[in-house]
Order: structure tokens, then C-alpha cells, then sequence
């Protein structure tokens, strides 16, 4: 499948701060993408060379296809973005802002651009300056989606709004990747990157720690577990099952971890009496920690 | 013009608008307060009396300030019209380019497919017309309150003139703020290095010729390429006001390339 953003070793310095180490991956086409990391990862840095905000000290970065450095304008045309710190020009309103946006991009569909706006609970004859941080996202949201992008780049496209609106923007990105764009969407909530992509890429001071399918990924989280035995716990069996580990045993209850797959654990379970198990869902948080701890190890 | 660039110069304008009418009103009510003066000073004692000054005069270009074009050489062009005209455009020049780096509201211009070069130069034009704007409003200010207030002998067309060459001179100024945000410095130290531009030319073309030693130094300011010694006494020079002009483009030029070739600074 083509890639539509792809990054070779890409490097970046600040002074003596390598922002990005080496950073690798690719996103392919018609897909939504999550892109994780802590503060200080280098996702903000990564948004802003694909959209020649800066400059690489070296390897090679192509987003549909160019190089930002050099094709710039015609580039950008096909690309929506919003970015993490969202300045507006407080001197004018939410449509005047709107429409500047439009006539720079050439013009837009201006029915499209209501229908955003409306979507997303944004008042367009307001004054820029007194809104509030949400309201002002709406703004770089709407900007983002108004030109039907190929490829959308969002960095942190929920924060600061409420959750009405949230699950309002998980649609749009739906909606952009049913039409065949490529999101590829930075965000601290994991929750939304969990319930909207199809693929996620961690970083971690500035180089790729995991990547991956969703799915995949939660499947390899790790899941505590609780089971209440009819009779004393099978803690020598417990012990010896594959994937399960810090297998703690009070009486008739067992507590441990299982990494991967919960089925050898399931099945030392189904030869004795359960009166009561918790086995939580697995979740994207879990499985984001987890790449942390296993790199501070 | 295409349509990104008119709508990236219509923004410029719309965001120093307020600002420039409010320099220009200054500006006017400067040279109005100037002028309404010199009937009451002509041919005063008081005001021959300063002549014995000197070389102070000199550092004012105001040599001849009992005469209807000395006075308003000294009290006007060969001084305050040159620094308030520039203080203005490095204000705006500064405020919607590296001013607004700062802010952080390029990032999403520089974002929209439009080239770098083109938001700059076109933030830079904005500021000029402005510039001119506010020139043309001050000149034709003048040439009124000089058909009202008895300066017989002063040419309207040489006021013009000379305003427009202290507007080059403030475009001068204005280009080297822009050069230095185009480097990448921020809007502080971009007005401080014009600001040191606007000083050390001052003192080159007014100050250090008062000493014998020195009279050539001027030639090499850009204050002595827009406007002379006495622009309304002595005229002014077309070649040098050329030099003035391509030195300004080519700051204007340096800056441009200059930011095409870094990072845009996130807020």
C-alpha cells in the first residue's frame, strides 16, 4: 500500500537536544494513524517538518509523495492541518478567519464549510478574541476539514473541548478516512486514538518505540486478573502457566498479570470451580505504558 | 496578484490599519503645530538669535532656521519627520512579521499553500503601502499648512519630495527589522537593531561632520542619501536616493531569503 507521510531517519537538533533520533515510520494510504508520546517525545517537531514548518538536520521525510522542502504550496494544497498550539489572529472573526483561510487555499465549498461549523457547535460570527480555547480548536478544526484534504494532520485535535464535541470530531475523522483521506492524528487522549485508528506509531525521545494495529497492540498489553475459586486457588499451577506472571495467592483468590494471549491462563481456570473472575478489556493506556517501562528498563 | 497574495496583503493592511491612522494623525498634527508657529516667528529676534548656535543647529540641519525653508528643515524634515516616519514603519514592518512569528500566528499561514517568501514579501508590502499612505496624507497636510501659514517661497513640489524621501528613509529602516526577523530574531531585538540603524546613521550624516575631521563620514549614512543636509533648502539627489532604494530592496531581499531558510519558530 502506498505511503502517504514516510520518514527515513530523520533527525533534528535543538542546540545540543536531539528532538528527533533517527525517527522511522510510515503511513499508509486511507488509513487513521495515531502518533504517541510523552511531552517532550518529538511528535510536535515531527508535524512540523511533514509541514516545512522545520527543517530536518537529516534523513529523508515524503508526504504524499514529495519532499516539503521543495515542493511547499502545491503540497500543503492537499494537506489540512491543525496544529498543537493554535495562534488565531484575534483581530478578526471566526468567519472572516474562515474566509481568509478559503481565499488563500484558492476557495472552498462555502456550504461545506457552514456544515463544519455547524457540526462542531461554532458560532462563525464571533470575535476571535474572546473565545475560549475550545472554540478557538473548532476554528483550526474547521480550517483543517474545510478543503476535503487528502491527507489531514491533527496534533491534539480534542483538547480543550467538551465531550459533546469530542465525539463530534472522532466523526469527522471517520468521516475523512470513509472518503478516502489519511488522517494522521497526535493526541495525549488515548481513548480517541483507540476508538478512531487503525494503526499507531509510539515515539520516544524522538525515535519510534512501537508501531503497529490497534488491536494488535492492545492485544499485547498487559491485563491484571482476579479469580475467586469454590475451593483453595491452583497456585502451583498458576505459577506455571505461560505469560502469567506476579501471581499472588490469599486463600481462594489468585491475582496476577498475563501478557498476549489469556488462553493458557483460561484454560488452568477451566479445570477448577470459578466462583468470580475480572479479566479487564485490555486498553491502548496499558499497552502505551507498558513500551515506556520496557525502555526504562 | 492572485487571490492568497491580495488576501495575504488585505490581511497586513486590516491588522495595522488603526495603527497607521492613529501615526498619521500624529505625524499631521505635528507638522500642522510646526508651522502654525512660523507666522508668529518670522523675522523675530528670538528666532535669529538661535542662529548664533552654530554647529548645534548643524546636528539639526536647521543651519538656516530663520528662513521659511530652514525653519522647516530644522523643526521638520531634516529631524522629527525622518525618525516618526521610520519609528512607524519599523513598528508595522516588525509587528506583522516577526511580531506575529512570535505570536505564533504564522504557523498556520505557513501551513496553507502558500510559499514563505510570499508571506513575507507580501506582510512587507503591507507595511510599505501603509508607509506611503500615511506619507502622501502628511505630505499633502503639509503643502495645505503651508499655503495657510506664510511659508511664500517654499516649493509644494519639493515638500513632497522630501516627505517621500523620509519615507524612503523609514523604509530603509523598516527593511532592516525585517531583514533581522527574517533571520529569525524576535520582534524585540528586530526593532532594536533598526533602531540602532536609525541612531548610528543620524550620527554619522548630523553629528560627527560638526568636527572638521569627519565632514565625510555622512556620505556613507543613509540618512544623508534620503535627505541631504537641508531637503527643503538644498533639494534633494536623485542618484543617492537611488542607492538608498537598492539598498533597502536588497535588505528586503536578504531578510526574504533568510527566513526561506529556517525554522518558523512555534509559539
Amino acid at each position: 500500500m502506498t505511503a502517504v507521510i514516510s520518514c527515513d531517519g530523520v533527525v533534528k537538533r535543538f542546540g545540543t537536544v536531539a528532538a528527533l533520533d533517527g525517527l522511522g515510520f510510515e503511513v499508509p494510504a486511507g488509513k487513521v494513524v495515531g502518533y504517541l508520546g510523552p511531552n517532550g517525545a518529538g511528535k510536535s517537531t515531527t508535524i512540523r517538518i511533514l509541514l516545512d514548518l522545520a527543517r530536518p538536520d537529516d534523513g529523508t521525510v515524503r508526504v504524499l509523495g514529495h519532499d516539503p522542502r521543495t515542493t511547499g504550496p502545491e503540497l500543503r494544497r492537499r494537506v489540512g492541518y491543525l496544529p498543537g498550539e493554535l495562534r488565531l489572529d484575534d483581530r478578526l472573526r471566526v468567519d472572516e478567519t474562515l474566509r481568509s483561510w478559503a481565499r488563500i487555499r484558492g476557495g472552498v465549498d462555502e456550504q461545506h464549510v457552514a456544515r463544519l461549523c455547524e457540526r462542531l457547535s461554532l458560532d462563525p460570527t464571533r470575535q476571535t478574541r474572546g473565545l475560549s480555547s475550545g472554540n478557538r480548536r473548532k476554528v483550526g478544526l474547521v480550517g483543517a476539514f474545510m478543503a476535503r484534504p487528502e491527507l489531514l494532520v491533527l496534533d491534539e485535535p480534542t483538547a480543550g473541548i467538551d465531550p459533546l464535541v469530542q465525539a463530534e470530531v472522532l466523526e469527522l475523522v471517520d468521516d475523512a478516512r470513509a472518503d478516502g483521506a489519511t488522517v494522521f492524528l497526535s493526541s495525549h487522549v488515548l481513548s480517541d486514538v483507540q476508538r478512531v485508528a487503525d494503526e499507531v506509531v509510539v515515539i520516544r525521545a524522538g525515535s519510534v518505540v512501537a508501531r503497529g494495529d490497534v488491536d494488535d497492540l492492545r492485544r499485547a498489553a498487559r491485563q491484571e486478573f482476579t479469580v475467586w475459586f469454590v475451593g483453595p486457588a491452583p497456585e502451583a499451577e498458576l505459577r506455571e502457566v505461560a505469560d502469567v506472571h506476579d501471581v499472588e495467592v490469599r486463600g481462594v483468590e489468585a491475582s496476577g498479570v498475563v501478557e498476549g494471549d489469556p488462553n493458557a491462563l483460561l484454560a488452568v481456570l477451566a479445570r477448577h470451580a470459578v466462583s468470580h473472575l475480572i479479566l479487564p478489556e485490555p486498553d491502548l493506556e496499558r499497552a502505551f505504558l507498558r513500551f515506556y517501562e520496557d525502555a526504562d528498563r | 496578484m492572485t487571490d492568497a497574495r491580495r488576501e495575504l496583503v488585505a490581511r497586513g493592511l486590516h491588522a495595522l490599519r488603526r495603527s497607521a491612522t492613529w501615526w498619521g494623525v500624529g505625524i499631521a498634527a505635528y507638522v500642522v503645530l510646526n508651522t502654525a508657529f512660523w507666522p508668529s516667528l518670522e523675522g523675530s529676534e528670538a528666532l535669529e538669535g538661535f542662529e548664533d548656535m552654530g554647529t548645534m543647529l548643524e546636528a539639526f540641519g536647521a543651519q538656516d532656521i530663520a528662513s521659511p525653508s530652514g525653519y522647516l528643515d530644522g523643526q521638520v524634515f531634516a529631524f522629527m519627520l525622518p525618525v516618526l516616519l521610520s519609528a512607524m514603519a519599523i513598528a508595522h514592518c516588525t509587528a506583522v512579521t516577526s511580531g506575529d512569528e512570535d505570536a505564533g500566528r504564522l504557523e498556520l499561514v505557513h501551513a496553507l499553500p502558500v510559499g514563505r517568501r510570499t508571506v513575507w514579501l507580501t506582510r512587507c508590502a503591507s507595511a510599505a503601502l501603509l508607509l506611503g499612505a500615511v506619507s502622501a496624507a502628511v505630505a499633502v497636510t503639509t503643502v495645505v499648512a503651508l499655503s495657510l501659514f506664510s511659508f511664500d517661497g517654499v516649493s509644494a513640489g519639493r515638500v513632497v519630495a522630501a516627505t517621500f524621501a523620509c519615507a524612503l528613509l523609514g523604509g530603509f529602516h523598516a527593511a532592516v527589522g525585517y531583514a533581522a526577523g527574517g533571520l529569525g530574531w524576535p520582534r524585540g531585538r528586530a526593532i532594536g537593531a533598526a533602531v540602532v540603524a536609525l541612531v548610528a546613521g543620524y550620527l554619522v550624516a548630523f553629528v560627527l561632520p560638526i568636527s572638521e575631521t569627519f565632514t565625510d563620514v555622512r556620505r556613507w549614512s543613509p540618512w544623508y542619501w534620503a535627505i541631504g543636509e537641508q531637503p527643503i533648502s538644498d533639494g534633494l539627489r536623485p542618484g543617492l536616493l537611488a542607492v538608498l532604494t537598492g539598498v533597502t530592496l536588497l535588505l528586503v531581499w536578504a531578510g526574504t531569503i533568510a527566513v526561506d531558510r529556517r525554522d518558523i519558530r512555534s509559539a
